[in-house]
């Protein structure tokens, strides 16, 4: 897990930056239980606070090259670190720890930021170069894990969570309305946007260079897009043979830890699926965790039951009621620092808080196959809403939405004329890039209505759908309609919430490994829709 | 929801959003998260001082 911590380019005396960063790090010291580490100089403070995985004994940061002029802090997992090392190593590079995050700096100094590329993980990543007085700040491909900065006249501050920001002397927070506009649309904010205004993110899939006179911030990966011509595999049983081997092996170097390793496993088929592929590859005893409801509406317990039965795991299961949900929201909103749409996170909480009271610090989770893979409704949707606008006024099209969604009451009773009042939204504006989810975010955004008049003047005819239309420009033309709703979904959507959400491993010390290895998203990404 | 007495996905999401942003705005605007006092700041298991 870990959190990071630092500022650059300051005027402060020297005690005071070592209290500043000990106080950022404290804010975030349920990241990062084991250790704690500063480095300061006169340009740069920086620090961490260390969950030990890998290398539990000596790799405690911060942590240098050889010769002291690289020195990094990182939170995350760098998945393909041993062969990494062992590029290294036949280079010449000599190393003090066993730890990928030494693994990082080397590889830094040997490709500079172009070693970016080479690795396969869940990081944020802040690295000193001493010698250019140069600090390089970076985020994993999809933005598994979290790096917010702010800039206070010249000085600029970074951290793993906001609170920690708030920290530095005269960072002063303030909700953005625009932003709120945006949670309240799209149940997050647009990158690099976070709920307070001129606090940001470091965007998914970037890097930044800054020094004294400058800051640059370079894409170093994109969600791969391809037009219907450019589909890899024409039959579904070549598709799955390397969709499998992909899958394995990015499961097999998650399952890399010098502590236990655990997975989520909800009884469900994406967790049953990634349950199945790491008892192939670790046959032995497999603890597994689940979260059950006292709401017997709410409650899979007799599915993971099922599933924990099959795979001959040992399993540990939470409940969870109302009540549990209302004691633990403020704390979950504390280390989300965002609004949230659903209660979700909070049973979450307990299970990761569960999981951590037996002491397993790693647990491997199963989300994602839905947004890779056309699992969700949204897409099956946008497809009827597309069938039926080439033919608005016909009275069957639309029924299909009812065998969509055979489990809502209020479905199967409907009539046509219900069916196109909720589902005919915008029916005909097929060519707009977020087709897919026009009816949602609308459906979504009538909360906004509750903002106070005070809000509301200040968001001032922002349209969040407008500004995430105008981001997209051009992107998405001649694409399939299940890629764009894909890529909306990835892009903007699904990762963001998952990061908010995770926040219930980070405020209990776990680190909580998501199967998004960047081979898998890229496979998926490159299938034929009729594939997935 | 007295009106129709039902509680749509909607509402839901509607209840949860506004709780939590009046939350999150006592937590980090009104800072009602006490102040960190100084023994319970980290203590260092590594301290580079680099001048």
């Amino acid at each position: 897990m870990c959190g990071i911590a630092g500022f650059h380019n300051f005027h402060l005396d020297r005690q005071e930056r070592i209290a500043i960063l000990r106080r950022m790090l404290t804010r975030i010291k349920h990241r990062g239980p084991d250790q704690s580490g500063v480095y300061v100089s006169d340009s740069i403070g920086m620090g961490s606070v260390r969950l030990s995985i890998v290398d539990l004994s000596s790799g405690t940061m911060p942590i240098s090259n050889s010769d002291d002029s690289l020195w990094i802090v990182f939170n995350g997992e760098i998945f393909n670190h041993i062969e990494l090392r062992e590029e290294l190593l036949s280079k010449g590079h000599f190393f003090k720890t066993h730890s990928d995050t030494e693994v990082i700096v080397h590889l830094y100094e040997e490709f500079g930021p172009d070693f970016i590329h080479k690795l396969n993980g869940q990081f944020s990543i802040a690295i000193w170069d001493k010698n250019k007085e140069e600090l390089f700040l970076a985020r994993d491909r999809v933005g598994i894990r979290p790096l917010y900065y702010t800039e206070r006249e010249e000085t600029f501050i970074f951290a793993s969570e906001i609170k920690s920001l708030l920290e530095f002397p005269g960072v002063k927070p303030k909700l953005s309305p625009k932003a709120i506009s945006e949670y309240f649309t799209f149940w997050t904010s647009i990158t690099p946007n976070t709920v307070f205004e001129d606090i940001f993110e470091v965007p998914p899939g970037t890097y930044m260079i800054l020094n004294k006179h400058s800051k640059k911030t370079t894409t170093y990966w994109e969600l791969p897009l391809y037009k219907p011509n450019e589909y890899k595999y024409l039959h579904v049983d070549e598709a799955a043979k390397d969709f499998e081997a992909i899958f394995s092996d990015a499961v097999r170097l998650r399952l890399r830890a010098d502590v236990q390793v655990a997975a989520y496993l909800s009884g469900g088929l994406d967790s049953s699926v990634t349950t199945s592929f790491i008892k192939e590859l670790s046959p032995e005893n497999l603890r597994t965790f689940s979260i059950g409801f006292t709401e017997k509406d709410f409650d899979e317990s007799s599915y993971q039951n099922i599933a924990s039965e099959y795979f001959k795991t040992q399993h540990s299961s939470v409940m969870c009621g109302p009540n549990d949900i209302a004691d633990n929201f403020k704390n979950v909103i504390w280390h989300s620092e965002a609004p949230l749409l659903r209660t979700a996170p909070t049973p979450m909480g307990l299970l990761a808080k569960s999981v951590r009271d037996q002491n397993i610090k790693v647990v491997i989770t199963g989300e994602g196959a839905d947004e890779l893979l056309g699992g969700y409704n949204i897409f099956k949707e946008t497809k009827i809403r597309r069938f039926w606008a080439k033919d608005p006024k016909s009275k069957f099209r639309p029924l299909l939405l009812k065998k969509l969604y055979p489990y809502l009451p209020q479905m199967s009773n409907a009539n046509n004329n219900v069916l196109k009042m909720f589902f005919g939204y915008r029916l005909n504006e097929t060519s707009s890039p977020v087709y897919s989810h026009l009816l949602r975010w609308n459906n979504t955004s009538r909360i906004n209505n509750y903002l106070t008049k005070e809000y509301r003047e200040a968001i001032d005819g922002y349209d969040p759908i407008i500004a995430i239309e105008e981001k997209m420009g051009n992107k998405l033309n001649g694409m399939d309609s299940l890629t764009k709703a894909q890529y909306i979904e990835l892009e903007y959507i699904y990762v963001r919430i998952l990061c908010h959400h995770r926040e219930d491993g980070m405020a209990n010390s776990i680190e909580v490994v998501l199967l998004l290895d960047h081979r898998v998203i890229e496979f998926c990404m490159s299938l034929h829709p009729d594939k997935n | 929801m007295k009106t129709k007495n039902q509680v749509s996905e909607i509402d839901n999401m509607a209840l949860t959003a506004i709780l939590s942003t009046q939350i999150l705005n006592d937590l980090f605007i009104n800072r009602s998260i006490p102040e960190l006092s100084d023994n319970e700041l980290v203590e260092l298991d590594k301290t580079i001082l680099d001048y």
